[in-house]
């Protein structure tokens, strides 16, 4: 049960052999203080009723030797709580989560107390460089996104013309980029491997409900067929967001009018998505998750940083990402998330 | 009907007030957060359009304390946030919806005529989607100008579909809807409603139609334009 690397382990070791040597030592000393008396008499019956004391007396050495040991293990356990207490609190800590002060979070022994505060100020670092990404992803989105909300606004205001609507659908592109890549900034700047647990079958379900507008937009149908009714994947919700929404997108806009959109979850935490698109190529499968590239079909909406933000986020969650595609027939998207 | 836009980018603010003022609104317009805080504790306004980011606070800030206060204006928050935590946090702050940056005004303008109609708000009480309305007070529906008489749960269903035309409602929003806490929806009661709605619906000759998604929820959509 006491795993041989813990301290505990490693301390009863030491006060086990001690014990053992005090009383082999112990032992010992009687025998030979035993020896000493029994020269001064003469008599086998002193020699036999010395000896017999020296045995009865003897045995119980050992006995008291494993108390000891006992005790001194259970003492050795509780000194040790704080530090159990310690690993608890430090596996709550979560990357964005509140910063927390392990130093003064508990009582510790002053021996360990250098290394608490040092990790504190490491974390104090981290959590310094995770805020200011975090600043600079929501500040760029407001920078960015207010002017072409203005942009917006302005080329709504114009009178209908064909010239405006072509600037219109300019500026709704250029939209989308930039949420594209203050997506893919916020994936790369997001936390590594996310101790999350989330239920995906709802998530999947808000994120398809949330595309309905666009897939009714282009006459596609959506269905979602789970296997059961809640799959608990690890991850982060915004990572899992990210990668299903633009797997789905994708497969939204690039499917033909009027077909459908399958997705289907199983109880193993495996999300397919099939479209019935144009397929991919076989000999553009190996660019398919670069930056800024996109599909010779291009479709007027793409940036070609969809995969790009589904590749990256799935690296953060330990999801992997299959897909497998027939021209002419469609394709499929296969995301295993981590369980 | 008075509604306050609090926004920094003053291109910004005026092209949402001319679309306010454009939809019969009386909008009024504050660039920062002192300003909006005093403009709230002064007029009585029916709604808020909410910056998130202003150059002296947060936006939330005020969210919190109208909400503290006890006020239940309508806000609408206006973010270049679109993170799920960001989304999360200023619903949980007391947003009543949110729209995300760049947008446009006419989504804008249904998002906030939504908002004015919900139950107790103040504008209308008439809810239309193509040729179908629906009087939330007298609860009588028509279509295309003649009564169409529905089951009490259809008639719910329709409302809440109504509320939220052009987006999905989902499965389990609808259900929760259409039955009391204490009451036992029978299995596959929500696709079993919205069947016998569209039904009610397509005989009567509406123009709206229930789209559904299956596994995932119904849109009620509005008639296609004609593709020119």
């Amino acid at each position: 049960m006491i795993h041989r690397r813990t301290l505990q382990f490693s301390l009863a070791w030491r006060l086990g052999l001690l014990l053992l040597v005090v009383s082999a030592a112990a032992i010992g000393y009687l025998r030979w203080r035993a020896c000493q008396v029994a020269a001064g008499y003469q008599t086998d019956l002193a020699h036999t009723v010395l000896f017999e004391f020296l045995v009865d007396v003897a045995w119980t050495i050992p006995l008291f030797g494993a108390l000891a040991l006992v005790m001194g293990n259970w003492a050795i356990r509780s000194g040790l709580a704080p530090l159990r207490a310690l690993s608890a609190d430090v596996s709550l800590i979560k990357p964005g989560g509140p910063s927390m002060r392990l130093a003064a979070a508990r009582v510790l022994p002053g021996e360990v107390m250098p290394l608490v505060q040092a990790v504190d100020a490491a974390f104090d670092r981290l959590h310094a460089a995770y805020d200011a990404e975090r600043r600079f992803t929501s500040n760029a989105a407001h920078e960015l996104r207010t002017p072409l909300a203005v942009l917006q606004a302005d080329l709504e205001r114009l009178p209908d013309h064909p010239s405006v609507r072509s600037l219109r659908d300019d500026a709704a592109r250029v939209a989308r980029i930039v949420a594209q890549l203050l997506e893919l900034a916020r994936v790369e700047a997001g936390p590594p491997i996310g101790q999350d647990t989330v239920e995906l079958r709802r998530l999947v379900a808000e994120v398809a409900a949330s595309l309905g507008p666009l897939a009714h937009e282009r006459d596609v149908a959506v269905g979602l067929d789970a296997e059961v009714s809640a799959v608990y994947v690890r991850g982060t919700s915004g990572l899992i967001e990210a990668i299903v929404r633009n797997v789905l997108e994708n497969a939204i806009l690039y499917t033909h009018p009027g077909t459908a959109v399958a997705l289907r979850l199983t109880r193993a935490g495996l999300l397919t998505v099939d479209d019935q698109g144009p397929g991919i190529p076989p000999e553009q499968h190996g660019q398919l998750f670069e930056r800024l590239w996109r599909g010779t079909q291009v479709c007027r909406n793409g940036s070609g940083l969809g995969l790009a933000i589904v590749k990256e986020g799935a690296a953060r969650i330990g999801a992997t990402i299959k897909f497998h595609s027939e021209p002419r027939r469609g394709t499929s998207f296969c995301v295993q998330f981590a369980t | 009907m008075r509604i306050l836009v609090v926004e920094d980018e003053s291109k910004l603010a005026t092209a949402v007030c001319d679309a306010l003022r454009g939809a019969s609104f009386c909008p009024d317009h504050a660039a920062m957060l002192g300003d909006a805080r005093s403009l709230v504790s002064s007029v009585s306004y029916e709604a808020i359009v909410l910056d998130l980011a202003l150059p002296d606070g947060d936006g939330l800030a005020l969210l919190r304390e109208l909400r503290a206060r006890g006020s239940d204006l309508a806000v609408l928050a206006l973010t270049a946030r679109d993170s799920v935590e960001d989304r999360v946090t200023g619903l949980d702050a007391g947003a009543d919806d949110y729209l995300v940056k760049p947008f446009a005004t006419e989504e804008l303008l249904a998002r906030i005529r939504a908002l004015l109609r919900r139950p107790g708000a103040v504008l209308g009480h008439r809810l239309a989607v193509g040729n179908v309305t629906l009087d939330t007070r007298t609860r009588m529906v028509e279509v295309a100008g003649q009564p169409l008489a529905l089951a009490r749960r259809e008639l719910l269903a329709l409302e809440v579909l109504m509320r939220r035309a052009g987006r999905v409602v989902a499965k389990d929003v609808l259900l929760d809807q259409l039955y009391e806490l204490d009451e036992d929806p029978p299995l596959n009661a929500v696709p079993v409603h919205v069947h016998h709605l569209r039904r009610a619906l397509e005989k009567a000759g509406a123009d709206a139609k229930i789209v559904t998604f299956r596994g995932i929820g119904y849109l009620l959509a509005e008639p296609r334009a004609r593709k020119s």
